[in-house]
């Protein structure tokens, strides 16, 4: 590292005399706690990627860090009142990396491509919906979908959506994900799988502010000790994502800083109610009532992370807080379990992963469902392990496990997108994600409602059915929502991370 | 028999050790202070373990969420960890585990490998080559691997740990007796006895087997600590017994998050527990060795 | 000798089949759907099922072993998986890093260890042999993940002298082949001990020391020269060790390495990566096995007549 920003400095000193460019090439370097996949995000469903290549692919829309819509290539959009027609308006003015004009037909080559299902791309799930895309004029894109579908606008701004630049897509096919072409304020450059990810300024960007710095080096760090060194000593300057235990070390660093945002996912352990004892509510309330989760987010998230008030976290558009809020009383949850008739409990098998966070929310698992005599055989799996047996071949009539832990995140930002895969029928395991087996007609009803609509206020009364249902079903034991956290070098501004756990660096600046 | 071989002097010493091994055993081996040492070190930190549910106000599983992470005290000794459960405890309860797994697994790959490397050196030919090839086999394997695909198999739990490590063991044993056995049916007290009409088996077991035994023993005790280390790294994976129960190497796996926050204690006092019994095994081996050698002078 | 040298070749193939089988086996029978792992935990089934087709992973398992077969003759050794990248270049590029770091961890290991086994041996029962000892089993009990960390805080965060991780320069060779080669050492440094002490004790040396040849000549001519045989089988046992990349240290140093390939590919069941690394691997121990056998037949000519 030392030895190659020598290289970069030495270069641009040479350059500097030559073409009189600034002295010093400035780099950013980003530690990340994942290895990429593609940089193509209409194939992949992995944080690391989205977060690689937001610098280079852009999107009609973003959000804000708190979850909020914000333009980036559209600047205006509106649904129609029967949520079958969406509109997006284009900015004009704007090129990719390639010269090509971004415009409609761009717009439409990239949608096109994600509705497509006979593209085999791992997002094409989220245009299933889209009938046929149509462009009035060069600046205006106009939706239409098969049936109603009123998370549309969330769902474009999924950070999957981006629009490649047509020309590259017709040039290398699915091999964008090794040359993606965008709008955004970076140019990909190199990227040596396993070892860093290399993106340089392009001159070229509609906002004539940015990009602040020469390029951005992404290195795939997946020891959390080794990533946190090697920003404690300038080897980077971003590290995402900072384990909660090791924050107090960063920040007790005058240089560093620790950036702490409450995220949008929601941690729980399902109870399998296809099993006899969970079709018991008042056994369900008892698991959640003997779970301390204000201990929980001190011994698991160090501190840092919130208790669940709702099935969705805050930041989820139409989240809604549910009364009573979760509470610690292992009196009434043994009370409840002696009613069902098992005062002296039961012996049950949870699955979970193998992440050091994993074994530890596990092992608190066990110790507090040990207090209403609940024996509790706890099983991390390494990923791939865990995956086959959860979700490749299974038959919800004989599935093994008792409690399943799992953590959702809606990347759209919206209730549908997490009420749905989690507690809609629809999203029985191995479809979707709903590994209690939970079915309810109200929650299902509601969830249909929305998606009919396109206006907020109705789409808000139908959540709040959802969220008050599935509140009083108790499906899951609510545990936590994890705090989303990074480590920073002080003077280093624009770069930080998403409640969705992506990040982004397209305002880089080192003051 | 014994007429024909009287004149041979090594002969004449292995007749001697079998007339009272153990006492010859015992005196050779109670010469060796610092292999005492470490035996009986062995032997309390067994009985401790056993004892440890009346010894200790603390249980290994309590916890106590309103102490967790503090430093070593009057109270606690090596400290509490993340959930508040008393280190000691946990490191006294975990001795019986640690130990267990680390011997059960490499006799089992010592047994079967020195089987292997006695009749692959011995007999030669195709058998030699079919264990040796197999050997290689799994020695080619990388052995985190190995380990990785028994327990993704069989499942997570202590005997596929030990049958994991037990199973990594065997190709080093049998390289290692193999080679010894090769150079030993050389040796002349072998060609004698072998002269003299010995039986195969006799030859292998009596009297190449002990002149083999200083090297496997050495490796022997070393392939505990190392095996010990090997759970570890299962657990490092996350691959090793349930992460709840009271494990050395589970205790260093799950530690390490904390190391770097300062927390020092959650691994240190675990790997001081692993250092001081792999030690103690070591020298142990040692002592072990000198005691058993029949050909060694007493200097 | 040539032609014992020839037999030991041939012998290869057969072994080698069986590996090809072996492995092929092994990461089939893993549990892990490559598909389910490159879509992603949250991906949904069609997602899932998207990906399965674009792959090809739905053939009969007995084709895709010949496909693995014929591109292990063709040496062309497929596509990843997760990547599509070809193998041969995954592992063309991770193969030096892994290499470098071996040879380095093994010269000083070795150095050390035949150095402080032979002192440790003379001067046996000595306090500078419990020393020696007592270091050589500190290094066997370290677990690396924490040896590693610990040097980083120390030499990179703490002092600033070494860069943390990865493989851009010489200096950062430096501390993963010291994190590395501790273990090595420390099983040299044992070994050595224990050979020099059998060998002492051989009536050839004790005809050199009646001869009345000096100590020193003694130990290092005499007494090492012949305890060598062993210890050159565990030098040729660590080297192949080493060359197949730890896991644990490639991680902790962010090493390049074919141990950090592995480790990926095997997380996300990338088959043709682990298939074309195991296979790499058992090659290269079963060369160096028979390297080391070689050497034995050429010492100790009676073998090779068996």
């Amino acid at each position: 590292m030392s030895f190659f920003r020598k290289v970069t400095a030495t270069a641009a000193l040479v350059a500097g005399t030559v073409l009189a460019a600034p002295a010093i090439a400035q780099d950013v370097g980003i530690g990340m706690n994942q290895i990429f996949q593609r940089m193509d995000p209409h194939n992949t469903n992995y944080n690391v990627d989205y977060s690689a290549v937001n610098g280079v692919l852009e999107r009609l829309i973003g959000f804000d860090q708190n979850m909020q819509l914000v333009p980036q290539l559209a600047t205006e959009w509106e649904g129609s009142d029967d949520a079958k027609t969406f509109t997006f308006k284009l900015r004009e003015g704007v090129k990719f990396h390639d010269g090509t004009d971004f415009n409609a037909a761009a717009v439409k080559a990239n949608f096109d491509r994600l509705a497509d299902q006979s593209q085999n791309l791992a997002k094409n799930s989220l245009f299933k919906v889209v009938d046929h895309v149509e462009t009035p004029d060069n600046y205006t894109v106009v939706m239409h979908l098969k049936e109603p579908f009123g998370a549309m606008i969330n769902t474009v701004a999924h950070p999957s959506v981006v629009i490649h630049s047509p020309k590259a897509l017709e040039e290398f096919g699915r091999d964008v994900e090794k040359n993606p072409v965008g709008t955004g304020p970076f140019k990909f450059k190199e990227w040596i799988p396993g070892e860093r990810l290399v993106v340089e300024r392009f001159d070229g960007y509609w906002d004539a502010e940015y990009p602040k710095v020469d390029s951005v080096t992404f290195y795939p760090v997946t020891e959390s000790a080794t990533r946190v060194s090697m920003l404690l000593s300038d080897e980077v300057q971003f590290v995402h994502v900072l384990p909660a235990e090791l924050s107090e070390r960063v920040a007790s660093n005058s240089s560093y800083e620790v950036l702490d945002v409450p995220g949008i996912t929601v941690w729980t352990a399902s109870m399998n109610m296809l099993k006899d004892h969970f079709k018991d509510v008042r056994v369900r309330r008892a698991f959640n009532l003997a779970v301390n989760q204000e201990a929980f987010v001190q011994v698991v998230y160090s501190g840092h992370g919130v208790v669940p008030d709702s099935p969705i976290a805050p930041d989820t558009r139409f989240h809604e807080t549910q009364e009573p809020p979760l509470s610690n009383d292992l009196e009434e949850a043994r009370r409840l379990m002696k009613e069902a008739g098992y005062e002296d409990g039961f012996d049950i098998q949870i699955w979970g992963t193998n992440s050091s966070t994993g074994v530890r929310l596990l092992q608190f698992l066990k110790q507090q469902l040990s207090q209403i005599n609940v024996n509790a055989t706890i099983v991390p799996m390494e990923g791939a392990t865990r995956s086959e047996k959860v979700f490749s071949s299974m038959d919800p009539d004989t599935s093994e496990f008792d409690m399943l832990i799992g953590g959702w995140s809606p990347s759209t930002g919206d209730a549908d997108w997490h009420l749905r895969p989690v507690y809609a029928t629809e999203g029985w395991l191995p479809k979707i994600y709903n590994m209690a087996f939970y079915s309810s007609d109200v929650v299902d009803k509601a969830i249909e409602d929305a998606l009919n609509t396109a206006d907020p206020e109705k789409r808000r009364a139908a959540y709040a059915i959802a969220q008050q249902q599935i509140w009083e079903d108790a499906p899951v034991v609510w545990l936590a929502i994890e705090n989303k956290m990074a480590g920073r070098k002080k003077g280093l501004s624009g770069v930080f991370q998403m409640p969705d756990g992506t990040m982004q660096y397209k305002h880089a600046t080192f003051e | 028999m014994a007429h024909t071989i009287d004149n041979d002097p090594t002969a004449a010493r292995i007749e001697e050790t079998a007339r009272s091994p153990f006492s010859e055993f015992r005196r050779r081996f109670v010469r060796r202070r610092a292999a005492l040492v470490a035996a009986v070190f062995l032997a309390l930190m067994l009985v401790a373990a056993l004892l440890a549910p009346w010894l200790l106000p603390y249980g290994p599983d309590d916890f106590d969420y309103m102490n967790t992470l503090s430093e070593p005290s009057l109270q606690h000794w090596a400290g509490t960890d993340e959930f508040g459960r008393d280190i000691f405890a946990r490191i006294l309860n975990g001795a019986k585990l640690s130990m267990y797994i680390g011997f059960v697994s490499v006799t089992i790959g010592a047994v079967l490998g020195i089987l292997a490397g006695l009749f692959g050196g011995y007999y030669g030919g195709w058998l030699d080559s079919v264990i040796m090839r197999v050997a290689d086999v799994l020695f080619a394997f990388p052995g985190i691997l190995l380990a990785i695909g028994i327990v993704a198999i069989l499942g997570a739990g202590l005997v596929n740990v030990i049958i994991a490590v037990a199973v990594f063991s065997v190709p080093a044993f049998a390289r290692i007796v193999r080679s010894g056995t090769l150079s030993l049916k050389e040796a002349t007290y072998v060609e004698a006895t072998r002269a003299a009409g010995a039986s195969d088996f006799v030859i292998m077991f009596r009297h190449i087997l002990p002149g083999a035994l200083g090297v496997v023993i050495v490796y022997f005790t070393m392939r505990i600590g190392t095996s010990i280390l090997t759970a570890t790294s299962l657990s490092f994976i996350g691959l090793g017994v349930e992460p709840s129960v009271a494990e050395w190497g589970a205790m260093l796996a799950t530690g390490r998050e904390y190391m770097m926050a300062g927390e020092w204690h959650l691994t240190f006092f675990p790997g001081l527990a692993i250092f001081l019994t792999v030690l103690a095994f070591n020298i142990l081996g040692d002592g072990l060795r000198d005691a058993l050698d029949p050909k060694l002078d007493e200097s | 000798m040539l032609n014992y040298s020839l037999r030991r070749v041939a012998a290869l193939v057969p072994v080698l089949l069986l590996i090809s089988v072996f492995v092929f086996l092994f990461i089939h029978l893993l549990p892990g759907d490559p598909a389910r792992l490159l879509a992603g935990e949250t991906a949904t089934q069609e997602e899932v099922e998207a990906i399965r087709r674009a792959l090809n992973l739905d053939r009969p398992l007995i084709l895709q072993y010949f496909d693995f077969l014929r591109s292990l003759l063709t040496l062309d050794l497929g596509t990843s998986l997760r990547t599509g990248e070809p193998v041969a270049q995954m592992i063309g590029r991770a193969f030096m890093p892994t290499f470098w770091l071996s040879i380095c961890a093994l010269a000083w290991s070795v150095l050390f260890g035949l150095v402080a086994g032979v002192i440790s041996a003379v001067r046996r029962g000595s306090a500078g042999d419990h020393a020696g000892m007592f270091l050589a089993v500190s290094g066997i009990s370290m677990p690396n993940f924490w040896l590693g960390l610990l040097l980083m805080q120390f030499f990179s965060v703490n002092l600033g002298w070494l860069g943390t991780s990865g493989f851009d320069s010489p200096s950062d060779l430096i501390l993963p082949s010291l994190t590395l080669g501790t273990g090595v050492a420390a099983v040299m440094a044992r070994f050595t001990r224990s050979a020099v002490i059998d060998v002492a004790r051989e009536d050839f040396i004790r005809t050199a020391r009646a001869k009345g040849l000096r100590e020193r000549v003694v130990i290092w001519k005499h007494a090492l020269r012949n305890a060598l045989i062993p210890v050159v089988t565990m030098v040729g046992l660590q080297f192949g060790f080493l060359l197949g990349g730890s896991i644990v240290v490639e991680k902790v140093f962010r090493w390049p390495g074919l141990g950090s390939l592995l480790l990926d590919a095997i997380n996300f069941r990338d088959y043709a990566v682990v298939q074309a690394e195991i296979m790499l691997f058992s090659l290269q121990f079963l060369l160096i096995n028979l390297v080391v056998d070689l050497l034995y037949a050429f010492i100790n000519p009676a073998i090779r007549y068996k």
